[in-house]
Order: C-alpha cells, then sequence, then structure tokens
C-alpha cells in the first residue's frame, strides 16, 4: 500500500545521492590505483587512505555548497540579532574568523614541516576580543529580555531555559511573557498612566 | 597522476572561494539580511543611526583589511603575520564603546518599561 506521507525525491536529492555514490566510487578507484603501483606497502596505504579521504571530503564540501547556493542550509538568520536586526557583533566575528581562517589555511598549505603552524598571540587575541564582544552582546540581550518571539535562543515563555524569575508580574519583562521593552514604551507614550506588564498572552512581535 | 599535496592545496582553496563568494552573494543580494546593522532602536520603535556600531564596523575594516594586506602581500606565507598591539587596543577600545552604547540602549529602555 503506497504512504503518501512519504516525502518525494526532488532533483536536487537525486544530485545529492549521485554525488555521494561518485565520491565512494572514485574514492575506492583512486585507492586501488595506488595500492596497484610498487612500492612499500606502508607508503601505499598511507597514499591510498589520503587519496580515498581527499576525495570523499572534496564530494562532501561540494555537496555542502550546492545546499548552501539553493538555500536547503537557511543562512539568512546567520547575522541576526536576537531582538531582531543584523547584528554588527556576529558581522565583525564573521569578518575575523574568514579572514584568519583563510590566511591559517594558506600558511597550513604552504608549510614544509609536518606539523600545525604557531599561531601569534595578538592574533589569537584579536579573535579573543572579537568572540567576548558577541558573548557579551548577547548575554546582554538575553539578561534584559531583549529578545525577538521569532529569533533564536531562549524564548521570552521557554520553561526549559534558566528563569531564575519566570513568575509574577513584578517583574517586567525577564522572560514573563510580557510584551517587549518596546512595546511597554510605545504604550508609555501613547497612555499617561501605563500598566507594565499586563500578562499579555502573546507578546507583540518587534521588527 | 597529481600529488596529494597539490590536490588538497587546490580543492580546500575552492572551497574557502567558493564559500566566501557565497556568503558575499548573499549579504549583496538580501538573502543575508543587513538591516538594522547600523541603526539602534529608541524606546518609541523608531531607530536611530549609532555612530557606536559605525565606528566598530570601520575599524574591524581596517584591522582585518590590514591584516590581510600584510598577509598577501609577504614574500613567504610561512606565517601569520603578528597584529600590532596599537591595533589590539584600538579594536578593544572600539568594542568596548559598542558594547557600552549597547548597555546604556538597554538600561534606558528597562528604566522606561520600569516607570
Amino acid at each position: 500500500m503506497p504512504n503518501d506521507h512519504e516525502p518525494k525525491l526532488t532533483v536536487q536529492d537525486w544530485i545529492r545521492y549521485i554525488i555521494v555514490v561518485a565520491a565512494a566510487a572514485t574514492a575506492l578507484i583512486c585507492s586501488l590505483l595506488v595500492i596497484r603501483k610498487e612500492g612499500d606497502a606502508m607508503d601505499k596505504l598511507k597514499l591510498a587512505t589520503g587519496y580515498a579521504t581527499l576525495t570523499f571530503l572534496f564530494l562532501l564540501s561540494i555537496i555542502l555548497l550546492l545546499d548552501l547556493a539553493s538555500n536547503k542550509i537557511d543562512l539568512s538568520k546567520m547575522l541576526e540579532e536576537l531582538s531582531g536586526g543584523a547584528s554588527l557583533s556576529r558581522f565583525q566575528l564573521l569578518v575575523f574568523t574568514f579572514v584568519i581562517g583563510f590566511s591559517f589555511f594558506v600558511v597550513v598549505a604552504n608549510s614544509k614541516e609536518n606539523r600545525l603552524p604557531d599561531i601569534p598571540t595578538n592574533v589569537l587575541a584579536l579573535l579573543g576580543v572579537s568572540a567576548s564582544t558577541y558573548a557579551v552582546s548577547k548575554g546582554l540581550q538575553i539578561s534584559s529580555g531583549d529578545v525577538n518571539p521569532d529569533s533564536e535562543g531562549p524564548q521570552p515563555n521557554d520553561t526549559s531555559s534558566a528563569t531564575p524569575q519566570n513568575s509574577g508580574p513584578s517583574t517586567p519583562n525577564t522572560f514573563s511573557g510580557g510584551p517587549s521593552a518596546s512595546t511597554v514604551a510605545s504604550q508609555a507614550d501613547s497612555n499617561p498612566t501605563p500598566t507594565v506588564n499586563q500578562g499579555a498572552a502573546t507578546p507583540e512581535r518587534k521588527s | 597522476m597529481f600529488r596529494i599535496g597539490t590536490l588538497a592545496w587546490l580543492g580546500g582553496k575552492g572551497f574557502l572561494v567558493v564559500l566566501a563568494a557565497t556568503i558575499g552573494y548573499k549579504l549583496i543580494s538580501g538573502s543575508i539580511p543587513l538591516r538594522g546593522l547600523l541603526t539602534g532602536e529608541r524606546r518609541d520603535n523608531t531607530f536611530y543611526f549609532s555612530f557606536g556600531r559605525l565606528q566598530l564596523l570601520v575599524v574591524t575594516i581596517i584591522v582585518a583589511g590590514d591584516f590581510l594586506w600584510r598577509f598577501l602581500s609577504a614574500s613567504s606565507h610561512d606565517t601569520l603575520p603578528d597584529v600590532s598591539v596599537f591595533s589590539l587596543v584600538v579594536l578593544t577600545a572600539s568594542q568596548v564603546l559598542y558594547l557600552w552604547e549597547k548597555v546604556r540602549a538597554l538600561r534606558y529602555r528597562s528604566a522606561i518599561e520600569k516607570r
């Protein structure tokens, strides 16, 4: 009996499967070609393993890039702040990670020694400063409750996360399910005697 | 048959370049939204241009560009170039300024909320 809920394979799925099979086949053929050559058995084994791993990783990275290009891996929230909008702390961390990561790869590829190159202390400090800013920025937003309900991370009504003050209307906007700071602020603008955090069932979505 | 080191070098370099190009294209085309990158939010939900964010963006571009330029213009690529202490201090000060502005904005909104 055919199952109606069974997902249908798209063209991209088929391309992905074909690439994986081709990767496995190419890795196997490369290994066999290397093994058939003359030489020391241990060297041939190392070389065959290297070719097989390299071929498989190469074709696996093609699948990754295809998924990125076709939005199967969603990057639209990569730079999104918890309260909505783009986050500069994420952006600068992305820039430094790419620049230093690319440079490190080039150094490893050009290295004549069989070990990873040393990283200067100041470069590590640079990455540390950048990542710390991102972490502090995120911590500030979560601790102040400036979180968009649709974004990633702990949600105002998420009882599974750490919510030390999760009850009562006397803790405005601290994961209590009340309106966000901007919502209350806009109420304060329009109402001369605002009532803070009346326990709205559905917090308003920020921009 | 190609040497395995050459293949790894070409494959890795190609992957990083295509990955950077993909993310760059998504940034330019708007698939990764940059709306609000240089703006802060007031209590009445209006947005203002944030100089704290702008200075961090400029310092980030300068420090990252300087690092990349010194690496690419080096005669050999055997080691990573060091970052000067001055650059590190400027970057740290810029990040602190950005965080200070953020804390101030959050505290201001929190005070409005408690009123």
